[in-house]
C-alpha cells in the first residue's frame, strides 16, 4: 500500500522548439517509431515513472511525471544528449525545462496550437495524439500523464470550437480558397485557370489543387514555363498559349491572373461576353498582378467577384488582428484548464492519507462490533445484527465525510504556500490516527 | 409566464444567431442553438398546457382562436428550423435562423395582446379535410418565407463579397451556390404544398357549395400567392435569370403577398381569416 508521506509524481517537461533551436539542431533530437519507444523505455528503466516523447517538425519535447523531478530531468537530459550526440552543456542554450504548472500550461498551449509557428494550425493536435497513443501502447504512461494528455486534447477542442483561432486564415493563397468556398458549393468540381507563371499565382493554384480541383488550365506566354508549373503542381493540367486566354477564361469558374502585362488581359467588354455565355453562373477572379491584368470595371458585372492583391492583403490584415484577439481568449482558457488540472493533481497528495483514515476507522468499527457481538449483542438474530452493522457503517461514513472534505479543501488552499506545508499538514492529521501500539 | 420566457429566449436566440452570423463566432452559434432549443421546449410546453388534451379534433378549435392561429404559425417555423438543423441543410441553420427567429419573436410578441382574446376566426365550412387544407397552405406560405429568407441572405453575402468585407463576417455563411439550391428547394416545397392546399380547398368548396371558385378575398390572395410561388419556382428552376434579380423578385413578391394577405383580413366580413 502507498505510504501517506510518499511524494506525488510531478509533471515535468524537457524539450526544444522552433522558438529556441534551428531545424538542423531540432532534427538531431528527432526520433520516430521504435527509436522513440526505445528512448521512453530507457527513461523508464532509469526511474522516470511516466513518459511521453513528442517529435514534430517544430518541436521535440519529453513530458514526464516523476516523484524525483531532479533525477528525472538529469536522466532525460543525458538520454537526449546521447540521442543527439550534442553534449549536455551545449544544449543548455536551446533546451528548456518546465515543471509542474508551467509544464502543464505549456502542453495545453501546444495542443491548442498557441505555441505553433502558425498559430491555429491543425496538424499539431493529431501529432500529439499519435505520440501519446504510441506511449500508451508501449505502457509508458500512468495516471498523471493520462489525465494531463486527455485534458490537453479537451482544451484544444475547446479552443478550436469556442474561439476564432482557426477561422481566420492569414495566407493570401488560403484566403483566396476560402473566398471561393463562399461562392461555390464544391470547389473541387470547378474549373480553374492560371494566367501567367508568377510565384503567388502558383501558390494559389496549389491550394486549389489541395482542395481537390481537377480541371485546370495554365495559360502563359512561354509554354515551357507553363509546362514546368503543370508538372510541379498538377500534371493533368492543360497548357495553352496566352493568345487563347479568352477561350480558356470563358470555360473557367476560378481565374488566377499573375502575368506581367501593360494592357488588361481581360477587359470589361470581354468579361461581359464571357458572363453572357455562362448563364448566370458566378465567376471568381483573383488578380494578383501589378500592374493589374483585369480591368477593375469587371467587378461591376453581375455574378463576377473580382479580388486584387490589395483586397486579399487587407483581408489578411483583418484576420491577423482577429487572430490576435482570439489568441488572448484562448490563452485564458488554457490557464483556466491548467488551474483545473493542478487542483486535481494537488488532490493526489491527500489520497493515500484519506485511504489510511478510512481504513483505520473501518478497523475500529469492525473490532468493536465483533466485541459487542460476543458479549452484549449475542442475543441478536443474524438479520438484526446485519442492521446494526449497516447502521454503524453509515454513522462512520457520515462522520468522516466532513473532516475528509475539509482536509481536501485545506490542502487546496495551502497550495502555493510551499509544498512542504501541505505534507506537514497531512502528517499532522495522520498523527491523530496513528496506531496506539506503534506510538509505544 | 412560460410564453413570456419563450419570447425572451427566442429574442436571445435571435440576437445570438445574428451576432454569430456577423462575427463568425462559434460560441454565439452554440448559444443561439441552446437558446433556440430551450425556447422551442418552452413553446411546446406552453401550447400543451393551454390546449391539453390535444387531438386532431381540437385542431380546428385552436386554429380558430387568433392566438392559436399565430401559435401554429410559430410552431411550424420552430419545427422547420429544428428540421433544417438535422437535415442536409444543417450548415444553413445559423443563416436561416438569423432571419427566421426575429420574425418568430415578433409574431410571438404581437400575439401577446391576443393571448386571452375571445375573438375567433370562424371557418365558413366544417369538414375533416379542413386541417389538411390549412396545414398545406400555411406550410406552403412558410416555405415561401424561407425562400425569401434565403434570398435575403444571398443578397447580403453577395454585398459583403463585393465590398471585400473581412472574412470573419462571411465565414458563417454557406456558399452563394448552396444558398441558391436551398432557395430552389424551399420554392419547390412552397409550390407543391400550396398546390396541395389549393387542391384541398377546391375539394372542400365542391363538397360544400358544388363550386370550385367563389371569388372570395381568401381565394384571390391564395391564388395570387400560388402564382407568385409558381413564378419564382419556374424562374429558379430554369436557371436563366440572374441570381440577384430572382432574389429581389422573391423578397418583393413575398412582402407584397403577405401585405395583401394581411390587409385583406381587415376587409373580410366573415370566414376563417376574417379579423372582424
Amino acid at each position: 500500500m502507498k505510504q501517506f508521506d510518499e511524494p506525488v509524481r510531478e509533471v515535468l517537461l524537457v524539450g526544444l522548439s522552433h522558438k529556441t533551436a534551428a531545424v538542423d539542431i531540432r532534427e538531431c533530437y528527432s526520433l520516430s517509431g521504435d527509436d522513440a519507444v526505445r528512448f521512453m523505455s530507457e527513461a523508464r528503466r532509469a526511474g522516470v515513472e511516466e513518459i511521453v516523447y513528442v517529435a514534430t517538425c517544430n518541436r521535440v519535447e519529453v513530458y514526464a511525471a516523476s516523484r524525483n523531478t531532479e533525477r528525472a530531468v538529469k536522466t532525460l537530459m543525458e538520454l537526449l544528449a546521447h540521442v543527439s550526440s550534442i553534449p549536455e552543456k551545449q544544449s543548455e542554450s536551446f533546451m528548456y525545462r518546465k515543471y509542474s504548472r508551467d509544464a502543464v500550461t505549456h502542453l495545453l498551449s501546444v495542443a491548442s496550437s498557441l505555441d505553433s509557428m502558425v498559430v491555429g494550425e491543425n496538424e499539431i493536435l493529431g501529432q500529439l495524439k499519435a505520440s501519446y497513443a504510441a506511449a500508451v501502447r508501449a505502457k509508458m504512461t500512468g495516471p498523471v500523464l493520462n489525465r494531463l494528455f486527455h485534458q490537453a486534447f479537451r482544451t484544444a477542442k475547446r479552443v478550436r470550437t469556442e474561439t476564432d483561432i482557426v477561422r481566420n486564415p492569414l495566407s493570401v493563397a488560403f484566403i483566396a480558397v476560402e473566398l471561393a468556398q463562399k461562392i461555390f458549393d464544391d470547389v473541387s468540381r470547378r474549373k480553374g485557370l492560371l494566367i501567367g507563371a508568377g510565384e503567388m499565382g502558383e501558390l494559389i493554384l496549389r491550394y486549389f489543387v489541395k482542395q481537390g480541383m481537377k480541371d485546370i488550365v495554365i495559360v502563359n506566354r512561354s509554354l515551357a514555363n507553363a509546362e514546368r508549373i503543370a508538372s510541379e503542381i498538377f500534371p493533368d493540367a492543360r497548357v495553352l498559349p496566352l493568345s487563347e486566354v479568352l477561350q480558356a477564361a470563358s470555360e473557367a469558374d476560378v481565374i488566377v491572373s499573375s502575368v506581367s502585362s501593360r494592357d488588361f488581359v481581360l477587359t470589361e467588354h470581354m468579361a461581359r461576353n464571357i458572363m453572357r455565355a455562362r448563364g448566370g453562373h458566378p465567376l471568381f477572379i483573383i488578380d494578383i498582378a501589378v500592374p493589374r491584368n483585369i480591368d477593375p470595371r469587371v467587378s461591376g458585372i453581375s455574378d463576377v467577384f473580382l479580388y486584387n492583391i490589395d483586397d486579399l492583403k487587407s483581408i489578411s490584415e483583418e484576420n491577423r488582428k482577429s487572430r490576435e484577439r482570439a489568441t488572448e481568449i484562448a490563452m485564458k482558457m488554457v490557464e483556466e484548464d491548467a488551474r483545473g488540472f493542478m487542483e486535481w493533481h494537488d488532490g493526489l497528495v491527500i489520497v493515500p492519507a484519506i485511504s489510511i483514515i478510512q481504513k483505520k476507522f473501518e478497523e475500529i468499527r469492525k473490532r468493536e462490533l465483533a466485541r459487542y457481538r460476543r458479549k452484549k449483542l449475542k442475543h441478536l438474530s443474524r438479520e438484526d445484527f446485519q442492521i446494526v452493522e449497516e447502521l454503524t457503517s453509515q454513522i462512520m461514513t457520515k462522520t468522516l465525510h466532513n473532516p475528509i472534505a475539509n482536509l481536501k479543501e485545506t490542502v487546496k488552499g495551502m497550495r502555493g504556500h510551499g509544498g512542504r506545508t501541505i505534507e506537514d499538514a497531512v502528517r499532522m492529521v495522520m498523527e491523530m490516527f496513528k496506531d496506539e501500539n506503534a506510538k509505544k | 409566464m412560460l410564453f413570456i420566457i419563450t419570447i425572451v429566449l427566442l429574442a436571445a436566440a435571435s440576437a445570438c444567431a445574428i451576432l454569430a452570423l456577423h462575427g463568425a463566432s462559434a460560441r454565439r452559434n452554440y448559444s443561439a442553438r441552446i437558446f433556440f432549443y430551450t425556447a422551442a421546449l418552452c413553446f411546446l410546453v406552453s401550447g400543451v398546457i393551454r390546449y391539453y388534451p390535444f387531438g386532431l379534433r381540437d385542431f380546428i378549435a385552436i386554429a380558430r382562436s387568433i392566438w392559436g392561429h399565430l401559435y401554429l404559425i410559430v410552431l411550424f417555423l420552430i419545427l422547420a428550423l429544428a428540421y433544417i438543423d438535422f437535415s442536409r441543410w444543417r450548415t444553413h441553420w445559423l443563416s436561416i435562423a438569423a432571419v427566421a427567429l426575429p420574425f418568430a419573436t415578433v409574431v410571438c410578441v404581437l400575439s401577446l395582446s391576443l393571448l386571452n382574446s375571445p375573438r375567433t376566426m370562424e371557418a365558413g365550412i366544417a369538414n375533416h379535410l379542413l386541417p389538411f387544407h390549412v396545414i398545406c397552405a400555411v406550410a406552403g406560405e412558410l416555405f415561401f418565407f424561407l425562400a425569401a429568407c434565403g434570398s435575403m441572405l444571398a443578397l447580403y453575402l453577395e454585398f459583403k463579397l463585393r465590398r471585400k468585407a473581412p472574412l470573419a463576417s462571411v465565414m458563417s455563411f454557406p456558399s452563394l451556390e448552396s444558398l441558391e439550391s436551398f432557395n430552389l428547394w424551399s420554392s419547390a416545397m412552397a409550390f407543391f404544398l400550396m398546390s396541395a392546399g389549393i387542391l384541398f380547398g377546391i375539394i372542400l368548396l365542391w363538397l360544400n357549395f358544388q363550386a370550385v371558385f367563389l371569388l372570395s378575398f381568401k381565394e384571390i390572395t391564395m391564388y395570387l400567392s400560388w402564382l407568385c410561388v409558381a413564378l419564382i419556382y419556374a424562374v429558379r428552376k430554369s436557371g436563366r435569370a440572374r441570381r440577384r434579380m430572382v432574389a429581389v423578385l422573391n423578397i418583393s413578391l413575398f412582402v407584397i403577398t403577405m401585405a395583401l394577405f394581411i390587409a385583406s383580413n381587415f376587409f373580410r366580413e366573415a370566414g376563417f381569416h376574417s379579423f372582424r
